[in-house]
C-alpha cells in the first residue's frame, strides 16, 4: 500500500493563505487552488493513502481549506468515497482545523450529489 | 498524643488544604470564564465592524479572524482542563472558523447574534453546571462545604485546646 505525507508548511508554503492563485499578489504559492493543484490532487492519484499535516501554522483560512479540500471534488473529479478512503489529515495543536476540513469536505459531497 | 488525635489532626488539615484549593481553582474558573466570554464579545464585535466597512479585504479578514479563534481555542482548552468538562464545545468554534464572510455582507447582524448567542448560552449553562450541579452524592457533599469547613475548624480547635489545657495540667502536676 502506497502512501505519502504532506506537511504543508515544509512541503507547500509556511504561510499558506488565500483560495486562488489570483486573489493576491503572492497567492500563486500560497492558495488552496496552487496546494491542491500542485501538491494534493497529484499525491492522491499515485498514492493509496495521504496523510496532509497542517501542523505548525494555525491561521488557515476557510477559504484556503475549502479551496483545497472541497476542491478535490469540485475541480479535481476525486469521488467522495475516494477521497475519504485516501486522504487523511491532522493538525497536532488546532483540532477545529480538522472538523472544518471534514466540513468543507462533506459540504462537497453534498453539493456534488445535489 | 494519640493514634485519634494525630489522625484528626492530620485530617482537619487535609480538609482546610482541600478546601483552599477548591475556592483558588473555583475562583480562577471564574475569572477565566469572564475573559472568555469577553474575548468572544470582542471577536463578534469585530467582526461585524470589519463588514460593514465599504472597502474590506475579505481575505485579509478571514484571515485576522483564523487568528483570533485559534488564540480563543488555546484559551478554550485551558478552560476545559481547570473546569475539567467541556464549557464551550469544539463545535461552536468551527462555526465561528466556517463563517461564509462574502455571503455574511448582506445578513451580517443576524447571523452573528444567532452564533453569539449560542456561544454565550453555552458558557453560562455549562459553568452554571460545573458550579451548581447538586445532583450526585459528590456534589452533595460538596454543597456542604461551608458546614464540612466549619465541622474541621471545630475539631481542630477542639484538639489544639485539648493539648494546651493537657499541657498545662501536666507543668501544674510537675
Amino acid at each position: 500500500m502506497k502512501s505519502i505525507i504532506i506537511n504543508v508548511v515544509k512541503d507547500f508554503n509556511p504561510k499558506p493563505y488565500g483560495r486562488y492563485r489570483i486573489d493576491a499578489p503572492g497567492c500563486e504559492i500560497t492558495s488552496g487552488q496552487t496546494f491542491r493543484e500542485e501538491v494534493l490532487a497529484p499525491a492522491l492519484r499515485v498514492n493509496d493513502e495521504v496523510l496532509v499535516d497542517l501542523s505548525g501554522y494555525n491561521r488557515y483560512g476557510r477559504s484556503f481549506l475549502d479551496e483545497a479540500f472541497g476542491g478535490l471534488l469540485r475541480e479535481e473529479g476525486f469521488s467522495g468515497d475516494d477521497v475519504l478512503k485516501k486522504l487523511k489529515y491532522k493538525h497536532d495543536d488546532v483540532e477545529s482545523i480538522e472538523l472544518v476540513i471534514k466540513d468543507r469536505i462533506a459540504a462537497s459531497i453534498k453539493d456534488i450529489e445535489d | 498524643m494519640s493514634f485519634w488525635q494525630i489522625f484528626l489532626q492530620f485530617l482537619g488539615w487535609f480538609i482546610i488544604i482541600w478546601l483552599h484549593q477548591r475556592t483558588l481553582r473555583r475562583s480562577e474558573l471564574s475569572r477565566q470564564k469572564d475573559a472568555l466570554l469577553t474575548k468572544t464579545d470582542d471577536l463578534f464585535d469585530y467582526i461585524k465592524l470589519e463588514l460593514q466597512k465599504s472597502h474590506i479585504n475579505l481575505l485579509e479578514l478571514e484571515s485576522c479572524i483564523a487568528f483570533k479563534v485559534t488564540l480563543l481555542e488555546f484559551r478554550l482548552k485551558q478552560i476545559n482542563e481547570l473546569a475539567r468538562i467541556e464549557i464551550l464545545s469544539l463545535a461552536l468554534i468551527v462555526r465561528i472558523r466556517e463563517l461564509d464572510l462574502d455571503a455574511m455582507k448582506t445578513s451580517v447582524g443576524a447571523i452573528i447574534d444567532e452564533l453569539q448567542s449560542d456561544i454565550t448560552e453555552q458558557i453560562e449553562s455549562n459553568y452554571h453546571k460545573k458550579l451548581y450541579n447538586h445532583s450526585s452524592v459528590l456534589s452533595q457533599l460538596k454543597y456542604r462545604v461551608p458546614e464540612m469547613a466549619g465541622a474541621a475548624f471545630a475539631v481542630n480547635a477542639m484538639i489544639g485546646l485539648y493539648m494546651i489545657v493537657g499541657f498545662l495540667f501536666s507543668k501544674i502536676n510537675y
